[in-house]
């Protein structure tokens, strides 16, 4: 396996690919909705390397192990071709509190996230007029059940990266330990980490705050923690976050003919 | 016994109506149920209609994640009230109508979650009083923030605290669907809108294609929607432009950029009305606008 220059090699979104590729180890199920791309990658390089028995799921279609091979800008239904199963929205709902789903990886973003990983995709200020409108909560919901959560983003910025949010769509760690328990979550769904453009972050057992695990090349913490609106756990040593191999980045970009994971962040 | 059969089939009564007289039948302040998701199998060319006859005060019923379809509605002024959980364009944008008259305060919005919206629709559809929603519902601010909605109630069977949402159900409601036969039998080749069918009083199919009974019989298993809920069908091409209609045509990203920049403003957005709907007299005009001649091949399916 060779390694990657990621000045020169490699950009942050196969970065953040390569990284949940290589946490997908023993996952039953990797499920992802709309603006998943980077998601996507990952879960495709590792169905393809260490993982052939891992199942991908496609959110928007209800559509099971995709072989659509080509990474486009958005949700089409093209993302069907060669599925091996298929259903339709109220029985993929019901599938997100099934109590097997423990074993499934879930991918979310939003346009709030907070040092307990809640994330915000409805609005800001006052629900009859809000200073600022989302789209909505959406599946973000399913933070609250049992898949273990991998939240992602496009952009690190201390806008995104808020002390608190205004809204739960997704709960993560709530107001801290215990917090989950106490609204009634069953055991061992929640986020487990926040991939961004420039960082890796997961989450401290005991605080359950939000815990810098790695910087990507060409990345400081120092501007890790400029660009984000609250201070978290910062242990001693903060490693660099491993870039993806050659062979990785060739696979990656086979599946990409149309450029568009450089596009994906800023 | 085939002489039998073949009077049965004679004297079965169709469904086909054109897309004025199915549009005729959504009155103003009337539950509307629209199907599409994504930017897929919206109603659009049915949507345009009723803007086209001034429908007023209505309440929206959407899927899951919606767009276009809400969106036009809302800046036409045709909304009164609008339950959702997701209303934007995804890649492309947020939703400018939505967006606007939500930051202005001029739109009742019931802001739900999927599970809210679509348990909702599944209640409604199954006739139940009210539908449990999974352990940790408590933890997300839809329920905190609209108790007219989600409701705590003690499970009788373990004491546990359980929210429950209440059964919404549409007056009307209208999916676009690829092959429909003339009553009703309708194969959806994108996400079957099992939910919002089942949970309406009254069912409009608008299809790309009608077929003949033949082709039902031939792929029963691919119909999604039981003919017998159906009350009429029209035919509609492209009735999904500028969305997707799934194994048909791909949506027309250029179109829904331009719809995006008219959105930003009240005024821009009445130009995009007028053009695209009050100044054109029927959806065949509304397929020479768009040009789409030209489109066709830039929409088409390429794998």
């Amino acid at each position: 396996m060779s390694k990657t220059d990621c000045a020169t090699d490699c950009c942050s979104a196969e970065i953040m690919a390569a990284f949940i590729n290589r946490n997908l180890e023993g996952v039953n199920v990797a499920g992802i909705g709309a603006a998943s791309q980077i998601p996507w990658m990952g879960i495709r390089l590792a169905q393809a390397t260490h993982s052939p028995d891992l199942w991908f799921f496609w959110g928007p279609g209800s559509a099971m192990n995709s072989k659509f091979n080509k990474m486009t800008f958005g949700v089409d239904h093209r993302m069907t071709l060669g599925a091996e199963s298929h259903m339709n929205m109220s029985i993929g709902l019901d599938l997100f509190a099934n109590p097997r789903f423990t074993s499934w990886v879930l991918f979310f973003g939003g346009f709030q996230i907070d040092k307990y990983g809640n994330v915000n995709m409805a609005y800001i200020g006052d629900q009859k007029k809000p200073k600022f409108r989302g789209p909505g909560t959406l599946g973000l919901m399913n933070l609250a059940f049992r898949a273990k959560i991998f939240l992602f983003t496009g952009i690190h910025n201390p806008r995104l990266f808020v002390e608190k949010v205004d809204f739960i769509s997704g709960p993560g760690y709530l107001n801290g330990p215990g917090g989950r328990e106490k609204a009634g979550c069953l055991p061992g769904g929640g986020p487990r980490f926040v991939i961004t453009p420039i960082a890796i972050f997961d989450f401290d057992e005991e605080t359950k705050i939000m815990r810098l695990k790695s910087v990507h090349p060409g990345h400081t913490v120092k501007e890790v923690l400029e660009k984000t609106g609250f201070t978290p756990i910062v242990p001693k040593n903060v490693p660099e976050t491993e870039p993806p191999t050659v062979e990785e980045v060739a696979f990656m970009r086979s599946l990409d003919p149309d450029g568009i994971l450089p596009k994906l962040t800023a | 016994m085939r002489e039998a059969m073949e009077a049965f089939e004679t004297k079965r009564k169709s469904k086909v109506v054109t897309l004025e007289e199915a549009a005729s039948m959504v009155k103003d302040g009337m539950k509307l149920g629209l199907g599409g998701m994504m930017s897929w199998n919206g109603p659009n060319a049915f949507v345009r209609e009723i803007i086209r006859k001034g429908a007023k005060d209505l309440t929206l019923i959407p899927t899951n994640v919606a767009g276009y379809q809400i969106d036009i509605l809302l800046g036409a002024g045709c909304v009164k009230k609008l339950y959702m959980s997701y209303i934007g364009f995804e890649f492309i944008g947020f939703a400018p109508n939505f967006r606007r008259l939500c930051e202005s305060g001029k739109l009742d919005v019931v802001e739900l979650d999927e599970e809210g919206l679509l348990q909702a629709q599944k209640a409604g559809g199954i006739g139940v009083a009210f539908f449990p929603l999974p352990d940790g519902m408590l933890a997300v601010d839809t329920v905190k923030r609209n108790p007219d909605w989600y409701k705590v109630v003690e499970d009788p069977f373990t004491g546990k605290k359980v929210v429950v949402v209440p059964p919404l159900r549409s007056d009307i409601c209208v999916l676009h669907a690829g092959k429909c036969d003339p009553y009703g039998n309708a194969q959806e080749l994108g996400n079957p809108e099992t939910l919002l069918y089942r949970s309406a009083d009254k069912v409009i199919i608008t299809a790309e294609e009608i077929v003949p009974l033949e082709n039902t019989m031939a792929n029963y298993r691919g119909v999604t929607v039981m003919g017998s809920f159906v009350d009429a069908v029209v035919e509609v091409p492209f009735g999904c432009h500028p969305g997707e209609c799934s194994g048909y045509y791909t949506l027309d990203q250029g179109h829904f950029r331009k719809y995006i920049e008219a959105g930003k403003t009240e005024d821009a957005f009445k130009r995009y009305l007028d053009k695209y709907i009050y100044k054109l007299k029927n959806h065949e005009e509304y397929l020479e606008k768009i040009e789409l001649a030209k489109l066709i091949s830039q929409l088409k399916y390429r794998y």
